[in-house]
């Protein structure tokens, strides 16, 4: 397990400053960008791998036209494994699956068609 | 409400209030304006089947998802599965000929039991039964008039709903489907979390992009009058986004963890 991505380390790519224009996040406190970015750090670190891989494992070609297809099980997995992150923090239900959604959130604003798991 | 501004207030609602069930009575509201649409051959082409969200089982309801139908599945909290009836073609002599005895097909138009009982079986019915394409194409538009006067009555009682596409494979078991039921739309149906307005009506292309007067190269001039006309009877209403929208959402967001 890999421990390398942190807040600073991830705000300068092009993938979160795209999430945070995106999302319109770019013009709320530094609070409520950091503490999505943490999010996705943790992420990250739980999985060992970087927003940009997970990205491409799921968002298929582009090189040319810059025209992606999606990896229907790749998405999938990614949505389990979301779901498996958030549930796994530890805090109440609504916050488990609030932070299952800020990755999402990146992850949507950067191609990859999923829809949020609502905490009702 | 009249209907200009029944038609006016629909839109696609994607933000329902989970918790608010929506009365049995305004579904057979629903099902009654489908039953009342216009069809060829007085066919029955449409088939729906109702259930509540939380009548189903977790399993059922997740069998449903594809991608872009998963959230509205979770927040709204009745569904009107449709289906096109394939097999409509079946008893058209016998509808056709009781057209005759009210006095709606005449003579007139040409309209006898004999025209019936001798020749439209193989004219007419047996050419659309027989072919795929021609059974699925006419199908598919009389449903779709079905279920367009039933989305049209949610919003006159006063509900939000919006059509989907629909996994089928394990429902159709579930609830007895027939094989012959081709699956249509999902209409996922509740309260609009957001109020009628909902954002606004959504945008359009002027009239004369896709309407014309006299042939295809002469675009329909859309007369500032009438536009005034249906402003104020509320068919025409403010266009999205509505001032606050994204705030609206934001705040809905918040309230059930959604993605930003």
């Amino acid at each position: 397990m890999s421990n390398d991505f942190t807040v600073d380390s991830l705000m300068p790519t092009a993938e979160v400053q795209r999430w945070l224009a995106s999302a319109k996040l770019d013009n709320q406190p530094e609070i409520e960008q950091t503490s999505r970015v943490r999010l996705l750090a943790d992420f990250c670190n739980a999985r060992g791998e970087s927003p940009t891989d997970m990205i491409a494992r799921v968002l298929r070609g582009g090189e040319e036209d810059g025209q992606y297809e999606i990896a229907i099980k790749g998405r999938r997995e990614l949505d389990a494994a979301i779901d498996a992150w958030g549930d796994d923090l530890g805090v109440t239900l609504h916050q488990n699956i609030t932070a299952g959604n800020v990755l999402r959130s990146f992850f949507i604003h950067n191609g990859v068609q999923m829809q949020g798991r609502p905490s009702l | 409400m009249e209907f200009k501004e029944v038609v006016g207030n629909r839109r696609s609602v994607r933000h329902f209030l989970p918790y608010k069930q929506v009365e049995r009575e305004k579904i057979q509201v629903m099902l009654e304006a489908a039953n009342r649409s216009s069809r060829s051959m007085n066919a029955d082409y449409v088939k729906a089947i109702v259930v509540n969200r939380d009548e189903l089982s977790e399993e059922l309801r997740d069998s449903l998802r594809n991608p872009t139908t998963t959230l509205d599945l979770d927040m709204a909290p009745t569904y009107v599965m449709w289906f096109i009836n394939l097999k409509y073609p079946e008893g058209t002599k016998e509808r056709l000929k009781q057209l005759i005895d009210h006095g709606v097909n005449t003579p007139s138009h040409g309209w006898s039991h004999a025209y019936v009982d001798g020749v439209i079986q193989k004219t007419v019915i047996d050419k659309i039964a027989g072919d795929d394409f021609r059974l699925n194409w006419m199908g598919a538009i009389e449903a779709g008039q079905a279920i367009a006067q039933a989305l049209l009555a949610a919003y006159d009682e006063g509900l939000g709903a919006c059509l989907h596409n629909f996994s089928d494979t394990k429902i159709r078991e579930a609830l007895n489907v027939p094989d012959h039921w081709r699956r249509a739309w999902i209409m996922l149906v509740g309260y609009p979390a957001m109020g009628v307005e909902d954002g606004g009506q959504r945008p359009r292309r002027p009239l004369g992009e896709n309407f014309y007067w006299g042939d295809a190269d002469t675009p329909f001039e859309s007369d500032p009058a009438v536009v005034a006309r249906l402003t104020e009877a509320k068919l025409l209403q403010t266009p999205s986004p509505t001032p606050h929208r994204f705030e609206e959402i934001r705040l809905f967001n918040r309230e059930f963890g959604l993605p930003d």
